[in-house]
Formats: C-alpha cells, structure tokens, sequence
C-alpha cells in the first residue's frame, strides 16, 4: 500500500486515540504515567465535537467546562460518533499546556504555552520551540502507549469494550461538578 | 508571526530524504534564488509566491545569517496578490466598456474582448494600488526533519509544497495519524500491524 493510501486510510486512529484519551483520562482521574516513568495530568475541557466520519452531516459540538463528561457526549459515543476534535488541557510538572487537537490530521493548535520570559529574540524562539517540542513529545508519547495497546491482543477487552461499557453507563461522570453545556448540532 | 508571538497555531510537516553534505551553504543559495520577486504592473501573473526573512517580510536578500539558528532553518514563505477592490474595478470596466463600444459601434462584447478588456482594466489599476503581501513562518528542524508551517490554510499549504520541492528537492509529507505512528520507533511487527488495522466499532451502532 502507498503512502498516500496509508495516510487517508488511516485517519480513524486520531479519532480512536482521541476516545482513549478521553476514556483513559477518567478512569485514570487525568493522570498518565508515561513509558519513562514521567507523569502528566490530562484532562479534556472546553470544547468536543464528535462526528460519524468527515464526511458526516450531522456532528455534536459540546461546550462547556467539561463538556466530555456529559451525558450528550457518551450519548453521541454510543450512536457511533467518534471526537474529531477537543480541547486539551496537559499539565506537567510546573509547565500547563491548553490546546485543541483536530484527530484526523494529528494536529494540535492554539496552543498556549507556559508563559514565555526571555525577551531577546533568540532566546524567545528557542523557549517556544522547547515548549513546542515538549507538548508535542508528550502527546506522541501517550499515542505509542495508545498504539502498542490497538495493537495487542488486549485490544478488543481493554480498548472497545471498556469503552462501550464506560459509555453506555448513562449520566455518570468523572465526579467533576459541569456546566450544562451548550449543545450545537450542525443539521443535515 | 508565529515562531516568535503570538498564536500558535501550525501545519506539521516531515522531509522524505536526505539532507545534502554541504546543506547549509547549497540551502541558503536555493533559498537566495527562490527569494520572492516582487509583482509589477506588468506581470501576467497575479500571485506569485517565495521565501523572505521571517523576521522581516520585506528583507527579500537572503543569508545563512538570516536563516539559520543553530539546528533550525526559519525563512518565510510571502505570498502577494494583486487584488483590486470589486467596486473600484466594476466603475472602470464599465467606462472602458462603454468606450470599446462606442468606438467599434458595436452593441455588445465577445467573450474574448470581455476577458482582453478586463485584463487591460486589471492591469491599469495595478498602477493604483499595492499588491497584497502575506508572510508565514516557516521553522525546519534538521536534526529531526520536522517542518512548522504557521498557516493550515489548504491554498497557503499548496504553495508551500511546491515551493519547498523545487528548492530543496525534498519532499513534505504532511502529519497524520500514520505518518506520525510511522516515526514512532514502532517495533516492526506493530508497524506492520498498523498497516493492516481498520476501525474498531463501538457499539455497533445503527
């Protein structure tokens, strides 16, 4: 297969990674332990959207302080809508990053970084460019965990079914107390 | 913008090939000649696309000083356009129409004397206006071989790729959920099985 083909016929795995983040982040309470000991916390917060494919017509947008967490959002799971689209919330020890990621092209923006100190122009690229570097290691670093997971033999029990009962657990939440969210669906 | 304030927002990219032996004296000669050539008012072009200094979008003379920092190669990719203002356009033609016809005693144009006129209508506006300039921060991290692209704007994206192969002769393969698993230093068997996923099914849905 080329690479052309990978790359489109692969898209769905950002959204499945996006599910397991989203799943794993609240049965972990947002914290990750990643492959080298080093923790994060992550949450999903502010904004997801959730459709059946790109080419889907009807989509559900969430918002809210933590809109994953509401009924709406295991609602469109369980209807087969995967998240195309949230907004992230990592923390690393003194460093907090807050960002969307669009999982069909594995790409993160808006991104707000750790406030930036050096004022020379130099310096203040290679700051952003750490900070940058580090936010984007840490994400690939959770989507190798994620990927060795969809991989494995452990996948159907630990990653679709776990999801399925999660989600088909109906008005339960991370604890966290929510905002309504306000709800916009995109009509056919 | 971008790779020093303001938001950060970017189009992530990885180069398919080798970088030559003498990159840093081979690209900033590339860069040099693929400068942006500024549009005049003769040119049929209306948009023309090329590097510049990314910390100053009208410093089109390229060095090594200006574009490399360390391990990272930063230039900007200018796109200028000339747009002329709807309104300011449609009362000329009108006028230069209304001349054409006159002089030709004709009541109506052809297709072809339409597009001649608004060529000519176009073309002497220019004189009346700047072309529109717009720079995007560009930042290659050799070492890596990964490329920031502050724009995710499919046209701006287009630009780049043709502008980045014929420079460099290297290739952008744009970030997905493949090519980044692909750079993941998988072990091969997951590699492979990656290749051969489809998606899993929650619920089994209707």
């Amino acid at each position: 297969m080329d690479l052309a083909h990978l790359i489109e016929g692969k898209r769905f795995l950002g959204r499945e990674f996006l599910v397991w983040l989203w799943y794993e982040s609240e049965q972990r309470d947002g914290r990750f332990v990643l492959g080298d000991g080093s923790v994060l916390d992550l949450a999903l917060e502010g904004a997801i959207t959730l459709d059946a494919g790109p080419k889907a017509k009807e989509q559900s947008k969430l918002r809210g302080m933590a809109p994953s967490a509401t009924p709406e959002a295991r609602e469109a799971l369980r209807q087969g809508k995967l998240p195309a689209f949230a907004k992230l919330r990592v923390e690393r020890g003194e460093n907090v990053f807050s960002f969307a990621f669009s999982a069909d092209r594995f790409a993160l923006s808006g991104i707000r970084i750790p406030a930036v100190v050096k004022d020379e122009s130099e310096e203040r690229f290679f700051e952003r460019m750490v900070l940058l570097e580090q936010i984007e290691g840490l994400i690939t670093a959770l989507y190798r965990e994620f990927l060795l997971l969809r991989t494995s033999d452990a996948w159907q029990t630990q990653g679709v079914t776990a999801v399925e009962r999660w989600s088909g657990d109906e008005g339960q939440s991370s604890g966290r107390v929510t905002e309504p969210p306000r709800r916009k669906r995109a009509a056919a | 913008m971008g790779l020093l304030q303001g938001s950060i927002s970017y189009a992530r990219f990885f180069v398919r090939g080798d970088l030559p032996d003498n990159h840093f004296d081979s690209f900033t000669e590339a860069l040099r000649l693929r400068a942006l050539r500024p549009l005049t008012v003769d040119d049929e072009d209306d948009l023309r696309a090329g590097w510049c200094n990314v910390a100053n979008p009208a410093d089109l003379e390229l060095d090594a000083e200006k574009l490399f920092l360390d391990s990272y190669l930063n230039v900007g990719l200018r796109i200028d356009r000339w747009v002329i203002p709807g309104p300011l356009f449609k009362a000329h033609f009108g006028e230069a129409e209304r001349a054409y016809l006159l002089k030709r005693k004709k009541e109506r144009l052809s297709k072809r004397e339409k597009e001649e006129l608004k060529k000519e209508v176009s073309r002497r506006l220019r004189n009346h206006v700047v072309p529109v300039s717009k720079a995007i921060d560009l930042s290659w991290h050799l070492d890596t071989g990964i490329v920031r692209f502050w724009s995710s704007a499919a046209s701006a994206i287009e630009h780049l790729e043709v502008l980045f192969q014929d420079t460099f002769h290297l290739e952008l393969v744009p970030e997905s959920p493949y090519t980044t698993a692909a750079r993941l230093d998988l072990p091969e068997s997951v590699l492979t099985a990656i290749q051969m996923l489809q998606p899993a099914v929650y619920h089994n849905a209707a």
